[in-house]
């Protein structure tokens, strides 16, 4: 609904001078209030909109503040200032009243810079003065802060009897921009200024930058920003020579400054959900808040998160979310399955693999979302035809893995789920990870032999021999997509498909490794082990980063870098505050006692923790673990089948090869960088380096003063002799094996050049034996 | 205790009713998007093959002559106009979208060797070894849509008999003058039946002309003693000659490198070069009209001997002393060129069978076009819009081609188009890359075409080798290494 001002409704004594003339420009003041202003005077409205609370109208007004406090200050040499509700606004007159605004100039409009709100422009028919008030926001002070005016005279065809500057607005993000739209002759201009020059004046003349501290603080947040979308800093370009090259890819390291800088500028307004906190007040600590006291604070949808579910029977339970979060599936070690839309909490699909009781499920990889028609070439067993819109999970065995199809409770929730057993090859498995840009199955054995199965053909990509036994401790780093393992002597080894020795074999503990996870940036590691140690890692250096006291049979890191462990039936969530990289306690949380823990795992895009035990399930609220804005275009919790139809065929399009995983994927598309020889030393260089030694050796060998003869003179001699000897050997050997080399090597052309093959029968068989 | 956890509603994030559009989130953290670099390579790649699939050039042929195409004109007036003209005399003005004759002019008695439509489009100019000049009037665009064949046949305007036979015709842009070559140029007006101006330099044929489409008055000729001549209309000699080793058949100016020259720079640049006609060309300047020349010329020998150049040069016409560029690939004479209307690349059809395009500095060409059917080519023009190209070749036939071999036709969504960017974009980025590299790269040849290339690169470096040895065995510095931009050019005369 429109709101409409009457005119005599502004001032309360019916002033009709207020209100002369037609309204020239109109600006919202933001937190401040609303700015009105009018040929030749001055309304303004404070703190609400379409109420004029109060309302100030001046003649002769040059230019006004408006403090966040509510008070009013103006700088008018004016009498007929009138003012409404006179508790709320205080106006104190003839304050730095600048000489220049006042006389027949008379005030065309007023408005505030958006993001800068300190600056502030004045249009009247002569000139535009742009202004800084050095005030902080919020902190009252009693006289004008003005430090700087820059006057603009208008341009020449501008006239001031004729023509008047009827608006001005400014762009929205440059607020160094001043647009000025002139009604009279119908131009518009645009008047650039520097928010750097702004600054204050110093004795030498020079211009400083100073900013007020929350434009600083504005600034650096958006550095910090733009740093992210930066991937990395840029290459040396001084070092090519080529300067086509070089020209090129300046102009393409601009292009990605631009972009970086544009993507973080829309942060605000793409990215609206602010992630969850959970803060302490007072003498409390936020790992000592419980459960019950968050649900009690948080929304009644979020509090359904916090569930405990019990299914004694079917023995331990593990978890895993797909990756957009929505649906969660659970695996039972007695051969119970089931999927849950996390969304309404409802059951998909639930099912008993009753032949398979025996085995027992050992780990089970998350629902993978690709099309059947690819599991039907990997897997021949199944006949029917198949439809898409159905989620497939795996199963470790302790014979095998199992392939379970799961299809949709929307499209034909009757029908039961597949089970196919594929026994070959993977052996009898303990712990399995999906690897989901490369469709590639890994899986780790209990002889201690990795295997990875390109699931999209079936076809056997990788089997390697870890060597160090069995071991059930498998991840795969997000960032790389390399699997780690953590064996029983303590020892993490780092895999791609592509190698059979492992890239990366770090000794991380004393004693069997418990549990490992990753986090998502790829920098960090988080290792346990038996040794009661939690270990924290930079996968950079290869270095440790903090060593934490504890035991943990699970680890899991979450979107936003926490890091749940979790041991019998006790949770711990670390969390890293400092942004040093030092973890340190966030909260607690333990469910009823006798309870074991199997698994953690934290929901994608909530705050959500999810926790596999011996009895069943549970989920707890974890705030500030998940990221808050996700992309439709990466993982949609809200994703329709149509949309989960076309991103299937999109990312099997996108199936990368198993070549392209390596410890730092940024390299792909990089050039090598030139391998410089290794030079030989010259033959000078090496006589030098002997005779250094042989002086060495000299001098090395001491001599005592000994009585009994031995240390004669010819004793002596000997002694420096065999030194001279012993230093001077490895140089010779070294030197006699290279001419052997080359001697080879010159036979070995020789014996190339004899003659062709042909002529050969004409030689003497003595000769040429 | 502070507390907030996340939480979304449904209604938030979905869509309301179900005619709306689905709800598009974004958040462009790169640490969401893992491998990215891997994922970018791999749709790369995928770009490259669907590139090669979707690689089908040949849109049609427009056959109706009954002998070889000699010569084509664009009409610059109409987009869907081409003017052919054949050995035998046939003058026909094609549809390029329905590709059939509108019309034909008849009227000339031998082979039709030059056509040129003026800037206006509305008249012809043929030439021919008849030793006749002829306008015609071209009909009006709306003429060309209907359907009837009835009265397909064009009136001719005039005709001017002339000395000696005719081997090209070019006309001037925004004038009424044309060119023509043959024993001499000559300069023709519109309405007058005798050359207004003609040029000599030297005896022998001029076997092809061209003008500056940036600067009217300027003009370049190639003659049969394998020089290259500029001419300039407003000075009675002419301005510079370029002796090459081998004959050029054809020459193209590039039609956007003037622009590419901003005036003070030119000021510079001519007072060093241009050192007769300073003067002249200083007037030019001041009147705004852009000039720089940049002109593609390609030559051939007659006969089939060893030493045959297949290459296209490209040259600053203000430094003749060397090429700009070396344009290799054909694997036999080079017969016309035609620079696309953007100047950022040329097309060549050539003796081999090939039609291939160039970028405008590339050495090597980025596409070659060959059919079964398609005889020596002896014409080739751009399409006005750049995106087609039309070869008129040996086997009587007119073929229509698109100047990108994997484009999509016709309307494109603008999801569509902004597919097609992305594929080039991430293809660009990658290309570089061996696997990339190769694909983008490869080309079918038809047999004789490879086992030629194969061939003459065993006989380069066959020369090469032979130079090296023969350096080898000489007096330090008495055989220089002679560059290739400029070892086919024996002399520039003044």
């Amino acid at each position: 609904m429109p709101v409409e001002f009457n005119r005599e409704s502004w001032g309360s004594t019916g002033d009709a001078r207020g209100v002369q003339s037609g309204v020239v420009g109109l600006d919202w003041g933001g937190e401040t209030g609303c700015f009105l202003a009018e040929l030749g005077c001055c309304h303004i409205f404070l703190e609400d909109y379409f109420v004029a609370r109060c309302s100030l109208v001046v003649t002769k007004l040059c230019y006004m503040d408006i403090h966040c406090d509510g008070s009013l200050r103006d700088s008018a040499m004016d009498e007929n200032v009138t003012v409404e509700d006179e508790d709320q606004v205080q106006v104190e007159q003839g304050m730095g009243l600048h000489p220049e605004h006042t006389g027949s100039h008379s005030l065309l409009g007023i408005i505030l810079s958006f993001p800068f709100s300190v600056i502030f422009a004045v249009v009247n028919s002569s000139s535009v003065q742009i202004s800084t008030l050095d005030l902080p926001m919020g902190a009252p002070r009693l006289s004008f802060g003005m430090e700087e005016v820059y006057s603009y005279p208008l341009y020449k065809g501008f006239g001031i009897a004729s023509s008047r500057v009827g608006a001005f607005e400014e762009f929205l993000n440059n607020a160094s921009i001043l647009m000025i739209v002139d009604n009279g002759n119908g131009g518009l201009y645009l008047q650039n200024f520097e928010p750097v020059k702004m600054g204050v004046k110093k004795e030498d003349g020079s211009l400083s930058k100073i900013m007020p501290p929350e434009e600083q603080e504005i600034l650096d947040e958006m550095d910090i920003k733009v740093k992210k979308y930066l991937r990395g800093e840029s290459a040396n370009f001084e070092a090519l020579r080529d300067k086509k090259l070089k020209g090129q890819l300046a102009v393409k390291e601009e292009l990605y400054g631009k972009s970086a800088k544009a993507a973080a500028k829309v942060e605000k307004w793409l990215m609206p959900s602010e992630g969850g906190y959970l803060e302490a007040e007072g003498i409390e600590k936020t790992w000592r808040i419980k459960q019950e006291a968050i649900v009690r604070e948080v929304d009644i949808s979020s509090s359904k998160n916090q569930y405990d579910i019990v299914l004694p029977d079917l023995g331990p339970y593990t978890l895993d979310f797909t990756s957009s979060g929505r649906y969660m599936a659970v695996a039972g070690r007695k051969g119970h399955l089931a999927i849950i839309d996390m969304m309404n909490m409802g059951l998909i699909k639930e099912l008993q693999i009753e032949d398979l009781v025996f085995f027992g499920g050992k780990d089970m990889v998350g629902l993978l979302e690709w099309g059947r028609n690819s599991l039907l070439s990997s897997f021949p067993s199944f006949q029917r035809l198949w439809t898409y819109g159905t989620r497939t999970f795996i199963t470790g065995m302790a014979q095998s893995f199992i392939v379970c199809r799961v299809l949709d409770c929307g499209s034909s929730g009757s029908r039961d789920g597949n089970v196919n057993v594929e026994r070959q090859e993977h052996g009898a498995v303990l712990k399995l990870q999906f690897l989901k840009n490369h469709f590639l199955l890994a899986s780790i054995n209990k002889f201690g032999q990795l295997h990875y199965q390109d699931v999209t053909t079936g076809l056997m990509v990788g089997n390697f021999r870890t060597g160090l036994g069995s071991s059930d401790v498998m991840q795969v780093n997000p960032f790389n997509s390399i699997v780690a393992l953590g064996h029983s002597n303590g020892s993490v080894t780092m895999w791609k498909p592509t190698s059979a020795a492992p890239l990366v074999k770090m000794l991380t503990h004393h004693g069997p490794v418990s549990a490992l996870s990753f986090h998502s940036n790829g920098h960090l590691m988080a290792t346990a082990g038996t040794d009661r140690k939690i270990k924290i890692w930079d996968l950079r250096k290869f270095e440790v980063l903090q060593t934490l006291p504890g035991h943990a049979k699970t680890l899991d890191f979450s979107q936003k870098g926490l890091l749940a462990t979790s041991t019998g039936s006790f949770v711990q969530i670390l969390g890293d505050f400092s942004g040093s990289q030092n973890y340190s306690r966030y909260m607690t949380h333990s469910i009823a006692k006798g309870y074991q823990i199997q698994k953690v795992l934290f929901r994608p895009y909530e705050d959500v923790l999810g926790l596999g035990h011996s009895m069943g399930w549970s989920s707890i609220l974890i705030p500030g673990s998940g990221e808050p804005n996700f992309d439709s275009w990466v993982a949609n919790p809200f994703e329709t089948p149509k949309q989960r139809r076309e991103k299937e065929v999109r990312s099997l399009l996108d199936k990368l090869p198993p070549e392209t995983i390596m410890l730092d994927p940024k390299k792909i598309g990089n050039l090598r960088p030139p391998t410089r020889r290794k030079e030989k030393p010259s033959k000078e260089e090496r006589e030098a380096e002997m005779e250094a030694a042989v002086a060495d050796a000299k001098n090395s060998v001491s001599t005592k003063r000994k009585t009994k003869g031995r240390s004669k003179p010819s004793r002596r001699a000997k002694k420096t002799q065999e030194a001279v000897e012993r230093a001077k050997r490895p140089f010779l050997e070294q030197q006699k094996q290279e001419e052997e080399l080359s001697k080879n090597k010159k036979q070995k052309i020789r014996e190339q050049s004899e003659l062709p093959k042909s002529l050969q029968r004409f030689v003497s068989k003595k000769a040429a034996s | 205790m502070k507390v907030k956890v996340i939480s979304r509603s449904t209604d938030e994030f979905t869509r309301e009713r179900s005619n709306d559009l689905q709800r598009v989130f974004r958040n462009f953290d790169p640490s969401l998007r893992t491998q990215e670099k891997a994922v970018e390579y791999v749709r790369a790649l995928n770009a490259a093959k669907m590139d090669k699939i979707f690689a089908r050039p040949f849109v049609g042929a427009m056959d109706g002559h009954i002998d070889s195409v000699s010569c084509m004109a664009k009409n610059p007036n109409h987009l869907k106009g081409i003017f052919s003209g054949s050995m035998d005399g046939d003058i026909r003005l094609w549809d390029l979208a329905s590709r059939r004759t509108i019309c034909q002019f008849p009227g000339h008695h031998g082979a039709v060797r030059g056509l040129t439509a003026s800037t206006d489009g509305r008249i012809l100019v043929s030439c021919g070894t008849d030793c006749t000049v002829r306008l015609w009037n071209v009909p009006l665009a709306t003429g060309m849509e209907s359907d009837d064949l009835s009265d397909n046949s064009a009136k001719q305007l005039a005709v001017y008999v002339w000395k000696n036979a005719f081997w090209a015709v070019d006309h001037q842009c925004d004038g009424n003058l044309f060119a023509t070559a043959g024993a001499q140029v000559e300069i023709w007006d519109h309405n007058r039946s005798q050359p207004v101006n003609s040029f000599e330099w030297g005896k022998d044929t001029v076997i092809s002309v061209r003008f500056n489409p940036g600067e009217p008055n300027v003009l370049a000729t190639s003659a049969s003693d394998r020089s290259i001549a500029i001419y300039d209309l407003r000075m009675s000699s002419p301005t510079t000659k370029l002796i090459m080793r081998t004959k050029t058949n054809s020459i193209s100016w590039n039609p956007m490198e003037p622009m590419n020259f901003t005036a003070f720079l030119l000021l510079e640049i001519l007072d060093n070069v241009w050192l007769g006609s300073t003067v002249l060309l200083l007037h030019d300047i001041v009147i705004g009209s852009a000039f720089c020349w940049h002109f593609g010329i390609a030559i051939y020998m007659d006969n089939g001997q060893a030493n045959e150049d297949c290459n296209c040069y490209s040259y600053d016409a203000r430094k003749l002393d060397e090429a700009k560029c070396v344009h290799k690939d054909h694997v036999s004479a080079v017969m016309d060129i035609d620079y696309s209307p953007t100047g950022r690349e040329f097309v060549t059809g050539s003796y081999d069978r090939t039609i291939r395009i160039f970028q405008y500095n590339g050495g090597h060409s980025r596409e070659v076009y060959h059919t079964k059917r398609m005889q020596r080519v002896f014409c080739v023009k751009f399409s006005s819009d750049g995106s087609y190209v039309i070869s008129g070749s040996d086997d009587t036939n007119l073929r229509l081609w698109k100047a990108n071999a994997s484009e999509q036709l016709g309307v494109l969504l603008p999801r569509e188009r902004k597919n097609h960017e992305y594929r080039e974009a991430v293809k660009n980025r990658y290309k570089h890359l061996p696997e990339v590299k190769r694909i983008v790269r490869h080309r079918h040849l038809p047999k004789p075409i490879f086992k030629a290339s194969a061939l003459r690169r065993i006989m380069i470096d066959a020369e090469r080798k032979k130079d090296e040895r023969r350096r080898a065995h000489s007096a330090p510095g008495s055989i220089p290494r002679e560059s290739i931009r400029k070892k086919r050019i024996i002399k520039e005369v003044e």
